[in-house]
């Protein structure tokens, strides 16, 4: 009994650190609509300051946390003013999610430059010895951190319900347009809110970090469980995110002690998936509804650029040309091994353009299908030698469409963010497997000895092989659905982007199509972690983790979102600048991250797209040329 | 000419405490054009959401060509014949002019995916024959030279008649208009005028909601009136004009009348 008591205490704090963090999801959410998932960076962020001003600067616990709350939150709304606030405007909700899973990245990219990739561990503010409270040892930290969540919960609640502020902030969550009628400043709000929120996880970071080690890429943790603590208890609403705080972490604790630490995070994934079925709003509705099921966009309608066939032709052959002929100049292992890492990335990001760029669906956990691919493929080829290659592939191709139906129908019922949020969640849920599965996967240290991909007898051994082989697939790919997106399919999936009533209005199957997008995407997905597997000869968990599905994402929209061959620009680009420059590689998170937020911000075309305009521009200018002269000349000779 | 294409049977619906249509019944008579009027917020466009499913009726069914649709998905009401546009037009952001035509042939394609993917020569075929289609389509509307514009960039009224364009392209049994002569100029207007009566002669039904009421009056076989969620009238133009009940509701009220 006593032992049960001390996992529920455990639970609560736990559960109370999560409540804090999906405090600072809903206030975020109900004023600007967005699932903000850089809150849980603002937690490792302070708690790092805190532990610099602590050993760096000699200052004692409490001022060092205090300072690093301030800096924090200075930092916080500064960000959110430059990137958040301005997207507002710009950006459909999906787009502004990506926006932040961009800030994400980019935060963990800045911890990582600043504080390298080790833990760290902060001093308890007022020593480690626990108390013994009826034979129940709690941390003294542990009683800071219940502290602070009431005082947090009770001063949020005095602000939004007895306060003007409080009043407008609620009214830019009912209707911010009549708020902006009513003289609101929309805009002052959001920033508040931002910077409120990132106060608010600063102050999380601070008190709970002596309970727990951090490192750089620890906020994505905190932004998980605390978005799932939120979707439990429903998005927006206050009681909610208390109530699936401290669900979550009571039931984590309880997992951990009686099943597995390794599978708790699967437990509270599943724990998701089932309430987000039974009950997609939560437990406790907030109330605020905002229209989010698809990406229609002034950017969609904006970015779309045609090339004529006839151009495209000629630059297909031309690039393809330069692609297969790439092995000539180029005598760099190291380059060529990034360029066929590009190239496999490329299949997998093919796959992700499909699924978000036509059909405009998020799609979080692209990396997720990769790594079903990869490790299936490589457990095959490694336990069963006489399997060949290419079957097990195949095998992870169908393992990959399995899971993406599976998923599909779990979340058929969820409308809006709910897909993003499932296929993180996908994503999240094979990392768990990927380290927990040992016996399979070979866990953290990854599933070695996986011989090179052979067809019959021929095996490709060499860079320059590998590169040929990559090459010939991706024009392949890309010719195939080159012919599939410009015809009735590809229509269709952009008839969904933007308005999925009228498609289904026209007889279009809309569910239909979005499951077999997801699933083609999942395909090409498993396809890619499987050359990578046979390419590397070696898979472990953080190459196909979370992290590279936010970086295939960048990848794809700094290339280009639905223009197919674009994102191939992106996975290059991503791909050779560690190589290219090797002092810099501990830069990669970082600038992915700053990529994705700018590309989103001021280039939402993408490269390729970019390039695409231009050339566009050029023609016309050219056949208005043409017609100029014709017409001069005509004067002239009827003269 | 004989049979019921469409047939509502005393839907119902309220949102809230308020009663947007109560006993709703009509038939429309294969081959005609029916219009549904009323003054604003008489319910009209919620019929059109009870009969394509967009939410489902209270009680009260909708049968077309005799069979219940009851529990049916908008797209498989659509796949079976029916094919209805917004009242706010809305073509797909993202798409050129002819994308959003070819768009609305999506149902009826032969060719999947693998067999666009592989370019063989009967999706080419297929491809061909229906870009013609549509061309000869958009001529009608006078928009075939903007076949690559992007469908967003055009004027307000094109952008209607691109609709009904798009959803005649869909092949409909029966054609669910919902005011589509709403922001049209008087030219516009009348093309649209001449092509319901084309519509009608290729043997397409059409249920037509709309305001203005010389169209109305000009092209329509039957007239069905609704006021705050009744049918108070049934009957040809000329006899619903005559109706007292109809005047005191909305036609005596309406100036254009």
């Amino acid at each position: 009994m006593i032992d049960f008591l001390q996992i529920l205490t455990g639970g609560l704090l736990v559960g109370a650190t999560y409540a804090l963090i999906a405090l600072g999801f809903s206030l975020v959410y109900r004023v600007t609509g967005v699932i903000n998932l850089v809150q849980g960076a603002f937690c490792v962020v302070a708690a790092l300051t805190a532990w610099t001003f602590e050993t760096q600067l000699g200052w004692p616990a409490l001022p060092a946390a205090l300072g690093a709350v301030v800096a924090t939150t200075l930092i916080g709304t500064a960000a959110g003013m430059l990137t958040f606030v301005p997207g507002l405007t710009r950006l459909s909700n999906a787009n502004m999610l990506m926006l932040t899973a961009g800030l994400l990245t980019l935060a963990e990219g800045a911890i990582l430059v600043t504080w390298g990739s080790q833990p760290y561990a902060l001093q308890p503010f007022t020593g480690d010895q626990p108390l013994n409270i009826g034979g129940i040892l709690v941390p003294t930290q542990g009683l800071w951190v219940l502290g602070t969540a009431l005082v947090i919960i009770l001063g949020l609640w005095y602000l939004l319900s007895r306060t003007f502020l409080g009043q407008a902030l609620r009214a830019c969550a009912e209707n911010p347009v009549a708020a902006r009628l009513m003289g609101i400043d929309v805009r002052r709000m959001a920033i508040f809110a931002f910077g409120l929120a990132a106060a608010i996880g600063a102050v999380a970071g601070v008190v709970v970090a002596p309970t727990t080690s951090l490192e750089f890429d620890s906020g994505r943790l905190f932004t998980f469980f605390g978005f799932i603590a939120v979707a439990i208890g429903g998005i927006g609403s206050f009681p909610g995110s208390i109530v699936g705080g401290v669900l979550l972490g009571v039931l984590q604790q309880v997992a951990t002690a009686y099943v597995s630490s390794l599978f708790s995070s699967a437990i509270a994934l599943f724990l998701l998936l089932i309430i987000l079925v039974l009950k997609p709003s939560g437990l406790i509705s907030g109330g605020v509804q905002r229209r989010q099921d698809v990406r229609e966009e002034t950017r969609v309608a904006a970015h779309i650029t045609r090339l004529t066939p006839k151009t495209a032709r000629i630059g297909g052959v031309l690039i393809a040309a330069l692609t297969l002929a790439v092995p000539a100049f180029v005598h760099s292992e190291a380059i060529l091994s990034s360029l066929v890492i590009a190239g496999i990335l490329f299949i997998a990001l093919i796959g992700l353009d499909v699924v978000m760029g036509y059909a405009g669906q998020v799609n979080l956990g692209q990396a997720g299908f990769m790594a079903v691919g990869g490790y299936a493929a490589g457990y095959i080829v490694t336990q069963y030698d006489w399997v060949p290659s290419l079957v097990a592939i195949a095998a992870g191709i169908l393992l990959a469409i399995a899971a993406s139906i599976v998923l599909s129908l779990v979340t058929m019922r969820l409308r809006g963010l709910y897909l993003a949020l499932a296929t993180m969640s996908f994503g999240l849920l094979v990392d768990a497997f990927t380290v927990g599965l040992i016996d399979i996967t070979g866990g953290p240290s990854g599933l070695v000895g996986i011989p090179s991909l052979s067809v019959g007898s021929y095996s490709f051994d060499t860079p320059q092989q590998m590169y040929y082989l990559v090459a010939i697939l991706d024009i392949l790919l890309v010719l195939l659905f080159y012919g599939a997106m410009r015809t009735g399919f590809g229509r269709a999936l952009q008839s969904i982007r933007t308005d999925q009533m009228a498609s289904a209005a026209l007889g279009i199957n809309v569910k239909g199509i979005k499951v077999l997008a997801l699933a083609i995407s999942a395909a090409l997905g498993a396809l890619s972690g499987g050359l990578y597997a046979f390419f590397f000869h070696f898979l472990s968990p953080e190459m196909v983790g979370e992290q590279e599905s936010l970086s295939l994402v960048a990848m794809l929209v700094l290339g280009g979102e639905g223009t197919l061959v674009g994102p191939v620009l992106g996975s290059i680009i991503l791909t050779l600048m560690p190589t290219l420059f090797q002092p810099l590689a501990i830069y990669k998170t970082f600038a992915s991250g700053l990529l994705l937020v700018l590309c989103f911000l001021f280039m939402p075309q993408g490269l390729f797209g970019l390039g695409m305009q231009w050339l566009n521009r050029l023609q016309r200018r050219r056949s208005s040329h043409g017609g100029a002269r014709q017409r001069l000349s005509k004067e002239g000779s009827s003269t | 000419m004989s049979g019921i294409a469409l047939a509502a049977h005393g839907l119902n619906r309220a949102f809230g405490g308020l009663k947007a249509t109560s006993d709703v019944s009509f038939e429309v008579p294969e081959g005609t054009i029916t219009a549904l009027i009323g003054p604003n917020g008489a319910g009209k466009t919620t019929v059109f959401n009870l009969i394509t499913n967009i939410f489902p009726p209270q009680s009260g069914s909708v049968s077309l060509f005799g069979s219940d649709l009851s529990g049916w998905s908008p797209n498989r009401i659509a796949a079976a014949g029916l094919i209805r546009t917004f009242q706010s037009a809305r073509v797909f952001p993202g798409l050129t002019v002819l994308e959003n035509v070819l768009t609305g042939r999506h149902r009826l394609l032969k060719s999947g995916i693998l067999a666009s993917m592989l370019r063989l020569p009967g999706a080419r075929a297929e491809e061909r024959r229906l870009t013609e289609r549509a061309e000869k389509l958009l001529d009608l509307i006078g928009l075939a030279n903007h076949r690559d514009t992007h469908a967003t960039e055009l004027p307000m009224g094109s952008q209607k008649l691109l609709e009904v364009i798009r959803a005649l392209m869909a092949a409909p049994k029966v054609l669910l208009l919902d005011e589509p002569a709403a922001g049209l100029n008087d030219s516009e207007t009348a093309e649209l005028a001449a092509m319901l009566v084309a519509i009608r002669q290729s043997g397409i039904t059409v249920l037509i909601v709309e305001h203005n009421m010389s169209l109305v009056m000009n092209v329509a076989d039957q007239v069905v009136v609704l006021e705050a969620g009744k049918v108070i009238a049934t009957g040809t133009p000329a006899s619903v004009q005559a109706d007292p009940r109809v005047i005191a509701a909305y036609l005596g009220t309406t100036e254009d009348a």
